[in-house]
């Protein structure tokens, strides 16, 4: 078999996650520690694993491979993803972490009491969840079929979805935390190592380069679309080692002089609607993913919450940063192959794999390995943060709260373990009925809901003290309906709804009918909830800086 | 935040199409589209370590 020493790396790496599942089992027989490990992950392994946890597949791949097909422009969606972390720090950690107990709806019940709003949270928790793992399971199968040729998708979205089931079910939040901290360990590791490694043998151990020679390269996009692909093909083929894909590199703006470089903004972005209906969906969508904010639940206090953000914060920006570098030393260095994949029609692929690629230039079969291992680490480290959250939500939101307040600890346990499951069936049997369909629109759908329903209504919960009841339910209601009407009508190519545009992301129209409706019928009603003791408990008006610790008691 | 949102959203319009003339100024040999992506990352860095310090004071 081709690729066995890389294989083996993989599956080294799948078995330690597996058995960091198994050993975290003894720490999940109470809710509390099923749910959010105790609230007692120290905060520097919590800050690697809240990392993890966002730095998903579609970041390790996916930015470095479009910016090694598109250029420059595509680096936008990583500054977004950063941003949006910002946010999350300056306006949310804090307050949620000290008005909460396990889940984003424990931190609204806080200050609104019924049952409306957790049934709101728990539909949308679950919504938000399911559409952001089954693109997850999706481009596992995808990519390891296109990786590993030989085993199918079938295969590898089943392997996907249940090591997701085995962490989550027999770890729970402490083997998710510890699963989800080695494998950003293993992220970051091989971005660093593909990014060294590019520089010190083909850059002159000088990271400037790495854009300064961008700036004399058309991308391998540009190429095809002017039908160039066939003139610089045939005197650079594919088989082309490093330093000749270079030369083929440089060779394309020879044969396309008018062209602008890769290093030049703006050839491949939108108009301004578009581009700000996108920059808006990544600036507050991350605010409204439940299972990055559950992750603020796991550790001690607020202080070790800020900690672990600003940790995450400080990877990220690392992360990203070296995406940029690595993307274009991708581009240079597998310049005809990319190409030639272009020119087939195998753009997909092309973004998908030229990472993994990059990894077996560089490093052989040992940092393909790596790579593989890495991409692996991604996507679990997302699925089963994502699996981990809709199971709290059904568990301790639906069960627990809505259903049986009276049940025991053990039954409630072993609804968060069997909903554990049900989920992971669900995924994996929507991730092979959903086969062909398109990720990224998956993926922009759930940013853009998140930041239609859950960014407004906890923005406006947790610093507008004239918010009401009334006002957060229409919140969820108008920005769900929104959100999911526009997403539905790009997928179905509609050029116009209701007599406005259908943007690249639903967010523009989303969040700003979400934030009118709320601000009306909060105006237009009373019901402000239990609104001192809520200011009080999230923005600690007293002036300390802590709460009480472990997650309080109903 | 209100900063850090005016200087998100200022770079996203900049780096739009209808502005990509601007993005594209060289400056250095690399393009004011790269110092002002590099620059949403370090002002993020910066203003989240003030929060931070001005919250622990």
């Amino acid at each position: 078999m081709d690729n066995i020493v890389a294989l083996s790396i993989l599956i080294v790496g799948m078995a330690t996650f597996f058995l960091i599942g198994i050993y975290s089992r003894r720490w999940t027989k109470s809710t509390a520690e099923f749910y959010v490990a105790g609230g007692q992950i120290p905060w520097k392994l919590n800050g690697v694993a809240m990392f993890s946890n966002y730095a998903s597949g579609a970041s390790f791949l996916g930015v470095a491979g479009a910016i090694a097909l598109f250029g420059i422009d595509n680096w936008w969606l990583a500054l977004g993803f950063f941003a949006a972390w910002v946010v999350v720090v300056l306006i949310l950690a804090s307050p949620l972490r000290r008005s909460g107990k396990y889940t984003v709806a424990d931190a609204l019940r806080e200050r609104f009491s019924g049952p409306e709003i957790r049934f709101l949270t728990i539909v949308a928790g679950l919504t938000i969840g399911v559409l952001y793992l089954v693109p997850q399971l999706v481009g596992a199968g995808h990519l390891f079929n296109l990786l590993v040729p030989g085993l199918d998708y079938i295969f590898w979205v089943a392997i996907a979805g249940g090591m997701t089931a085995v962490i989550v079910v027999m770890g729970g939040m402490r083997g998710t935390s510890y699963n989800q901290a080695f494998q950003g360990i293993i992220i970051f590791g091989a971005m660093i190592l593909l990014f060294v490694l590019a520089m010190v043998m083909y850059f002159n151990w000088n990271p400037l380069n790495m854009l300064t020679e961008a700036d004399n390269v058309v991308t391998p996009t540009q190429v095809v679309e002017n039908d160039a692909a066939q003139e610089i093909l045939s005197v650079y083929p594919i088989e082309s080692n490093g330093d000749e894909a270079m030369e083929a590199a440089f060779y394309s703006s020879e044969v396309l002089p008018e062209e602008p470089s890769a290093l030049t903004p703006g050839v491949n972005v939108k108009d301004l609607p578009n581009q700000l209906s996108l920059v808006l969906g990544l600036f507050l969508g991350v605010v409204g993913l439940p299972h990055v904010l559950i992750r603020l639940y796991t550790v001690k206090d607020a202080v070790a919450a800020r900690k672990s953000t600003e940790l995450t914060i400080i990877s990220l920006a690392i992360f990203y940063t070296l995406t940029l570098f690595v993307g274009f030393a991708a581009m240079m260095l597998l310049y005809p192959l990319l190409t030639d994949l272009i020119n087939n029609g195998e753009v997909g692929k092309a973004t998908n794999t030229a990472v993994a690629e990059l990894g077996d230039l560089l490093g052989g079969q040992v940092l393909l390995g790596v790579v593989l291992a890495g991409a692996m680490a991604a996507i679990l480290s997302s699925a089963v943060g994502l699996l981990i959250q809709m199971t709290t939500t059904v568990a301790h939101d639906g069960y627990t709260v809505l259903l049986r307040p009276e049940s025991s600890e053990e039954q409630r346990v072993l609804v968060a373990r069997g909903a554990g499951i049900v989920l992971t069936v669900i995924a994996v049997l929507l991730s092979i009925v959903l086969k062909e369909e398109n990720v990224a629109q998956l993926v922009g759908m759930t940013f853009g809901i998140a930041a239609s329903t859950f960014a407004p209504v906890l923005l406006m919960t947790v610093w507008w003290v004239r918010a009401t009841k009334q006002g957060i339910i229409a919140t969820f209601i108008v920005g769900l309906i929104v959100s999911l009407a526009f997403t539905a009508a790009k997928y179905m190519g509609m050029d116009t709804l209701v007599g406005l545009p259908v943007l690249v992301n639903p967010a523009l129209y989303g969040v700003t009918a979400a934030f009118a409706t709320g601000i009306i019928v909060s105006l237009l009603t009373k019901d402000v909830g239990a609104v001192d003791h809520f200011m009080h408990l999230a923005h600690d008006r007293d002036g300390r800086d802590s709460d009480a610790g472990v997650p309080r008691e109903d | 935040m209100a900063l850090y949102s005016v200087i998100y959203f200022v770079v996203a319009v900049v780096t739009s199409a209808e502005f990509a003339e601007f993005a594209a100024t060289m400056i250095f040999g690399l393009p004011l589209g790269f110092y002002l992506g590099i620059g949403v990352i370090i002002s993020g860095l910066v203003i989240t370590r003030i929060y931070l310090a001005k919250i622990e004071n």
